[in-house]
């Protein structure tokens, strides 16, 4: 039987992670309420590195699509890590939308507006649920590999638009996140340690997510495959002839 | 009231990640006895 936790590595990794979650949130819902947003600035503890998150799994879906694009070392494993870091990445930037749009109520009085930010985030979320989509059109396993790999080079896109939208176009949005983590930027030291601190534990919750997700997929494409023979081999059986 | 949506983010963010994360050990767990041992070993 397999280890489905896999190494010590892994085990290693979701125990940082545990531990780098558990601090950022008990941190993060103590910090002292602003002038400006009172309370709600708590929430800088999750929603920027949820977002950062979603950026790095989408980033490991493109580059393991590469990867497997690539005929020189193409292999299932990269076609495996590209479905989970797809769905992790959906996962992360579903949490961004809505804890950005928690934020936004209170803040901006609505929960949603059409701003560069939002807007091309949502576009984001609706090219890899596209994508995700398409993975479960049955083709054969290099078709469909093939397939979602071109279509993950062109989701990826959106994410540095994402990323720049607020320096690009004039938003209702403050500015980049990291940005704010500069000396000369007036941010709380508290917020800006619970803040990177976040950062650090939503990576790391990312990667042993992708990893363990990753794991699950190749048991699923081997149980898949298994299924294909023990149907092929009934068919054969059915086709000989009775003498 | 104002606390609430602070509490709202976090308790989505942590309830979703938990319940993803024991959803994706759960479907390990189970793929890995389902599986033949052989196949099982190479993931």
């Amino acid at each position: 039987m397999t280890k489905p936790a896999g190494g010590p590595g892994t085990t290693l990794l979701g125990a940082a992670a545990l531990f780098g979650m558990v601090t950022t949130v008990v941190l993060g819902i103590r910090l002292p309420p602003t002038m400006e947003q009172g309370p709600y600035a708590r929430l800088i503890a999750i929603h920027p590195p949820l977002a950062w998150a979603s950026y790095v799994a989408f980033g490991v879906c493109a580059l393991a699509s590469v990867g497997w694009l690539v005929p020189r070392t193409r292999s299932p494993r990269w076609d495996q890590v590209a479905a989970a870091g797809a769905e992790v990445g959906v996962l992360f930037c579903t949490l961004t939308l809505i804890t950005g749009s928690i934020w936004g109520r209170p803040t901006w009085g609505v929960w949603w507006t059409w701003d560069a930010r939002l807007t091309s985030t949502a576009l984001l979320e609706a090219l890899f649920l596209g994508y995700l989509a398409l993975r479960r059109v049955a083709y054969d396993p290099v078709t469909r590999a093939r397939r979602a790999a071109i279509c993950a080079l062109v989701a990826v896109v959106d994410v540095p638009i994402v990323h720049f939208s607020v320096d690009w176009w004039r938003t209702l949005h403050q500015g980049r996140s990291l940005a704010q983590l500069t000396p000369q930027k007036d941010l709380d030291g508290s917020y800006v340690s619970v803040m990177l601190l976040g950062f650090v534990a939503m990576t790391l919750l990312c990667s042993w997510l992708i990893v363990r997700r990753s794991r699950v997929e190749a048991m699923e494409q081997a149980l898949e495959a298994d299924t294909f023979e023990v149907a092929l081999e009934e068919r054969r059986a059915e086709s000989v002839p009775v003498s | 009231m104002s606390e609430s949506y602070v509490w709202a983010g976090y308790g989505i963010t942590v309830g979703a990640l938990s319940l993803y994360a024991a959803w994706v050990v759960r479907r390990g767990r189970v793929l890995a006895r389902s599986l033949p041992p052989d196949d099982a070993e190479d993931q």
